[in-house]
């Protein structure tokens, strides 16, 4: 089964995992901007951050076949340092214009500080400016019920927000509600030991239905699984679901969300050609 | 999207994960109350969690996972954003939290 993977942080896997998810069906890939694992130092570091995510990945996926996308921002975790966040922020429009990027992401909370709350807030107000989407990442462990909350009133304080324009990522079954109730589409994790299995994400699906929701593994540089998704496939197989029924979660719902940028330009795998499509390769080293 | 499978269905195919569940929660409480210190363990308020998890779980309802998730969960305040946050005595600052336990600490689990 084809299938998009909507929350990936390609950047930190190696080139064999983009042909390992392109083997199982991975059609294409969207990739929030993240935290590296240390916090960055100026605003010319998430320059080249986002000449990364806009540029040579688009590259390095294109040699598997796999379409590539992209959202930017600074996230959470780094907020706490505002200055830097608003030098970010303001550089963020240089690279809005670039093929693939879908909007503003993945913004949100991690320990629901005010510095957290402010830089949300200015994220949310650029996006609102420059009319695109946005992707939120939502707290870990016991930290999400309230971030979630907290980031849903943020969301309902400004009437310009549209709720089918904002996708809130990493929902689980305590948060998963508040998502849909206002009318956002929402996303679920499946992450080791932190998130979701598999089988407890189409837990959530049969409770909550298959309209506004996806699933991403958010492969990462910690321990995760860039071929979550196909589990997930795998796990509504064994409960009997019809391979419609399945592709909807996985492949028609990702792409009905993300077709809200105009700069989503996606080729369906039916008609999508490899070699006219694949970049000329490139030496590692 | 409603299960196609009967509980019986279901009850077969994840009997044996359920029960190996519960034989690593045995064996693991066993091995903390076996180490020296462990009862100092009783008073800590993430013991006091997973006691309160087993009582969810032998309740009847649809939600338990959803139980269990709010129990792991630090208090909202609804409103929060409607005050001062600037305020430091203002029991809704978004930064408050009546928990000083601090679970997250997966190196990776930030994306």
């Amino acid at each position: 089964m084809y299938f998009f993977d909507p929350h990936v942080h390609m950047i930190s896997r190696v080139t064999d995992d983009y042909e390992r998810m392109a083997r199982m069906g991975c059609v294409a890939v969207s990739e929030p901007a993240f935290w590296a694992g240390f916090d960055r130092g100026s605003v010319d570091g998430f320059r080249d951050y986002f000449r990364q995510l806009t540029e040579f990945e688009p590259t390095r996926a294109g040699w598997s076949g796999v379409q590539h996308y992209s959202w930017l921002c600074i996230n959470a975790k780094e907020a706490e340092n505002v200055e830097l966040s608003r030098e970010v922020i303001a550089m963020i429009p240089e690279f809005l214009d670039k093929p693939g990027v879908l909007g503003i992401g993945e913004i949100g909370l991690n320990k629901n500080t005010p510095n957290e709350c402010t830089i949300f807030r200015e994220h949310v107000e650029l996006a609102m400016r420059t009319n695109e989407l946005i992707l939120i990442h939502t707290p870990h462990l016991d930290d999400k019920y309230k971030g979630t909350r907290m980031i849903v009133d943020m969301l309902l304080e400004d009437d310009r927000v549209d709720p089918g324009r904002v996708l809130i990522d990493h929902v689980e079954e305590h948060t998963v509600g508040l998502a849909r109730e206002e009318g956002f589409w929402c996303a679920m994790t499946l992450y080791p030991v932190t998130k979701c299995t598999p089988s407890r994400a189409a837990d959530i699906i049969e409770m909550y239905g298959d309209d506004r929701i996806m699933v991403n593994s958010a492969g990462d540089w910690g321990p995760s699984n860039p071929t979550a998704v196909p589990d997930f496939i795998m796990e509504l197989r064994r409960r009997g679901y019809a391979e419609s029924q399945i592709k909807k979660i996985v492949y028609d719902n990702p792409i009905e969300f993300f077709s809200g940028s105009e700069r989503f330009e996606f080729t369906p795998p039916d008609v999508f050609r490899f070699r006219e499509n694949a970049p000329a390769g490139l030496d590692a080293e | 999207m409603e299960s196609v499978q009967s509980a019986s269905e279901v009850f077969d195919e994840v009997y044996l994960d359920l029960r190996a569940g519960l034989l690593v929660l045995a064996a693991s409480l066993d091995r903390i109350d076996r180490c020296e210190g462990s009862e100092r363990i009783g008073e800590d308020l993430r013991r006091e969690r997973i006691g309160q998890c087993l009582e969810i779980l032998a309740t009847p309802g649809l939600n338990r996972a959803e139980q269990i998730q709010v129990l792991f969960s630090d208090p909202y305040t609804p409103g929060w954003n409607l005050t001062d946050p600037a305020d430091p005595a203002d029991p809704a600052d978004p930064a408050d939290s009546t928990d000083s336990t601090d679970t997250s600490a997966s190196p990776g689990d930030d994306t």
